[in-house]
């Protein structure tokens, strides 16, 4: 059994790494519209800023953030109330593991693409 | 340390193996987008898939496509084995010529190949990811996605030859196992003649290892002694023509520098992956698949080294990406046994690696998204400009020369005249008389020439041999151009629009250079393009005149002259572009040097020469404006720096300049819109 001390230390690492995921998160929802514009500009982009692949552009950008968002703040959420469940199990490790890999992936695909 | 990173090393492994998933997942996206988009377009992509369609088209009416006689039309070169046209050829007789068919099978072969590569991942080591992670990987490369979704030979190739490292690997011990082995390799082989090396060699040596010499040796003289009889039976079937396509046509000079070129390409691109294939070389005993994947890398190598042929493309290296993601599969598999059962270290070695292969997944993508995506993107935009080119072949029957786009031919059931590449490269080696073609087009025998410029590489000149060239030159002139594809007709269908020394009929000045690549209207001013290299091309006064050039004009000379169509008027013409691009060299005449004023010239004294045209880098231009002088006849000074060929709009202050068209004074065609850049063949006006 962790005494007192240990315990508060898990609690102050559990909550820094939900507040760096949050951070984190943050930054990835507007990587990953560049990641997705990136993606759609080489298949239809020009070299424009008018036309359809413009509007094309703006269109995704637009389409991408609310959803992005909606998940942002649902995971965010979600996430505390998880790891206050499930404090210091497999489960609420694996589930940081789970949100650190995917905003990390984002961002590693954003910038690499 | 020890003991957090042992109980981090699983939630490492994880986090790594999430962000590997992504990165394959958004290859597969991308894969999936570029191959709908290659099935859709129903123009030709690239070069070789108008040929290969043509022979699914003879071969459907019973024709023999591997001629042995080349001193006669169709002057046509059969340069792969059958089996891919064969497979192409109930379609085509089905539903008529086109692309599809033959681009479906590709992108079906290429799945089929991702599929046997995870296959044979998982067969040696049972390690799901890695085994999805070798296939997905090989769905990176740009060399494969390009190829995907291209009517050629390729994946279908390598799909059979992976089918049969796949087979061998599971069926070993198996009799009927060795049979299908060769069957497939034997398929490789006839679907293109280069995968006669990695794939034989590596189940060779993976037999050799596991099943004894005999067997080896069993499936080395089943594989040989069919694929020989095959080529004896059908070579005399061709009467020769067999051997004579398939070999000899396809020996073509060889460029180390082309070789070297790839090879950096990968050696920056997929360094990881190449690690990877060296460090799998060296450790043996260590991984269970090493007799299968290092003869294949290695074998893979070899044939890649083959893309320095003249005319080799990035398809030599389809089987090397197949040879580095089964490299890589193996190496990922290897270092997950020893996460799950080895040292502390070895799970977040394991993660690291992952993350690694993430990121070199990532630099292929990125890669893939530059070149073959961004290509076929802009295919696909010039589909109206193809489309029209399509309709310019359709209204003029006979037979047509075409090289990048003969496949309008094709889709419109009409048979190739010509393959120019394989053609000229016979005739550079000796092995071909070109002088029948050469008299055809003399005689204007040819309704259209179609010659296709990329922008900055002259791949014409490797299609085309110097005396077609010339020619075309000499008895053709150009009437059209459209999607980077200049269109010639017989020159004695517009004789009498051709200028004659000089000048149009009719015309109060001569003109001031050759343009025979026709003029590009910019909407102020003209742009003249000649054959010819940069520097070589004369450039002419039109008129007599006082020559101006400043200290700063490196490439421009402005001539005052006396308007002939408004006597007594002033107006300057100016002469832009004479310079080469690349070193900034001048080439306006020494006769005018820099800071020259009121230099008293000739009708028809020389200027200097055209220079490099930006748009193309290799073509000879000059860009020609005529403009009112001010009132006291002096030069607008600001003019010079603003007319150049990307057409900068005018500052709204200077539009009351006034530019004039040359038409009039020149009697060249002139732009039915102007201010549209517009391309304008090299005619003059008719009489009225």
């Amino acid at each position: 059994m962790p005494n007192n001390r240990q315990k508060m230390q898990r609690q102050l690492t559990v909550i820094l790494l939900w507040l760096t995921s949050a951070v984190v998160g943050l930054i990835a929802i507007p990587q990953t519209v560049d990641l997705a514009l990136n993606i759609y500009l080489p298949f239809w982009g020009d070299y424009v800023n008018y036309g359809s692949s413009y509007r094309g552009s703006l269109f995704i950008r637009q389409f991408l953030v609310v959803p992005l968002a909606t998940l942002y703040v649902a995971g965010i959420i979600g996430g505390a109330e998880y790891h206050t469940r499930n404090f210091n199990t497999p489960r609420s490790w694996r589930f940081f593991t789970i949100t650190f890999a995917i905003e990390g992936g984002l961002l590693l695909l954003a910038a690499i693409l | 340390m020890k003991s957090s990173l042992t109980a981090l090393g699983p939630y490492l492994v994880q986090g790594a193996q999430i962000i590997v998933g992504m990165f394959l997942a958004v290859a597969i996206l991308i894969f999936s987008i570029h191959a709908v988009m290659g099935l859709g377009y129903p123009y030709p992509l690239d070069y070789g898939e108008a040929p290969l369609v043509d022979q699914a088209m003879r071969l459907a009416g019973g024709e023999n496509i591997y001629q042995a006689d080349l001193s006669t039309p169709p002057y046509t070169i059969a340069n792969y084995p059958p089996l891919y046209v064969l497979a192409m050829t109930p379609f085509i007789k089905l539903c008529g010529p086109s692309f599809l068919p033959g681009r479906a099978i590709a992108v079906f072969s290429t799945l089929a190949t991702a599929l046997f590569l995870g296959l044979i991942i998982h067969t040696h080591t049972k390690n799901r990811q890695a085994a999805w992670l070798s296939g997905i990987l090989f769905l990176t490369f740009r060399y494969v996605v390009g190829w995907s979704a291209l009517a050629r030979v390729d994946m279908l190739g390598l799909a059979c030859s992976s089918a049969a490292l796949y087979v061998v690997s599971r069926y070993h011990a198996d009799r009927r196992g060795l049979w299908l082995t060769a069957l497939l390799l034997l398929a490789a082989i006839y679907t293109r003649q280069t995968y006669g090396l990695a794939a034989p060699l590596a189940s060779f040596v993976w037999l050799w290892a596991t099943e004894g010499w005999k067997k080896a040796l069993t499936l080395a003289a089943l594989v040989g002694g069919a694929g020989l009889f095959l080529l004896l039976a059908l070579n005399g079937l061709t009467q020769g023509g067999f051997i004579l396509n398939i070999i000899t046509a396809n020996v073509n000079t060889f460029e180390s520098a082309t070789l070297w070129r790839y090879a950096q390409e990968l050696a920056t691109r997929a360094p990881l992956l190449l690690a990877g294939g060296l460090l799998l070389l060296c450790v043996p005993r260590r991984v269970s698949a090493w007799p299968l994947v290092a003869p294949y890398l290695i074998g893979s190598l070899i044939s890649a080294a083959t893309v320095g042929k003249i005319g080799s493309n990035v398809n030599y290296l389809v089987e090397l990406s197949a040879a580095l993601s089964l490299v890589t599969g193996a190496l990922v598999a290897w270092s997950a046994a020893g996460a799950t059962r080895g040292r502390w270290w070895q799970a977040p070695l394991h993660a690291v690696l992952l993350i690694l292969v993430s990121m070199q997944a990532g630099g292929l993508l990125q890669q893939t998204l530059e070149h073959p995506v961004t290509e076929l993107k802009w295919r696909v935009k010039a589909e109206k400009n193809q489309r029209e080119l399509y309709q310019l072949v359709s209204e003029h029957p006979g037979p047509v020369l075409a090289d990048e786009y003969m496949g309008f031919l094709t889709l419109q059931d009409r048979p190739l005249y010509i393959q120019p590449f394989e053609m000229t490269q016979l005739a550079n080696a000796g092995r071909w008389d070109q002088s029948a073609l050469l008299a055809d087009i003399h005689a204007g025998k040819f309704p259209l020439i179609m010659i296709h410029h990329f922008p900055h590489a002259e791949v014409y000149k490797t299609r085309w041999t110097p005396e077609m060239l010339e020619a075309i030159q000499h008895d053709y002139t150009l009437t059209h151009s459209r999607a980077d594809t200049l269109v010639y007709q017989p020159r004695s269908a517009v004789i009498n629009r051709l200028p004659a020394e000089g000048r149009c009929p009719s015309a109060p000045w001569r003109l001031p250079t050759r343009s025979d690549r026709g003029m590009w209207w910019f909407s102020r001013g003209l742009g003249f393009m000649a054959t010819g290299e940069p520097g070589t091309v004369p450039v002419y006064a039109v008129a007599e005149g006082w020559l101006t050039r400043r200290s700063y004009w490196n490439d421009t000379v402005a001539i005052q002259h006396i308007d002939p169509l408004h006597p007594g008027e002033k107006i300057w013409t100016v002469y832009q572009g004479m310079s080469d691009r690349q070193d900034e060299e001048s080439f306006i005449s020494s006769s005018f040097p820099p800071g020259s004023v009121d230099v008293p010239v000739e009708a028809g004294e020389l200027l200097g020469y055209q220079g490099r045209w930006q748009a193309q880098n290799i073509w000879a231009y000059l860009f020609f404006v005529i403009t009112p002088a001010r009132e006291d006849g002096s030069f607008p000074a600001a003019l010079v720096d603003l007319a150049n060929e990307t057409d900068t709009p005018l500052p709204r202050e200077l539009e009351d300049q006034g530019w004039l068209d040359p038409a009039p004074y020149l009697k060249l065609l002139h732009s039915q819109v102007m201010g549209q850049n517009v391309w304008l063949p090299w005619q003059c006006q008719t009489e009225e």
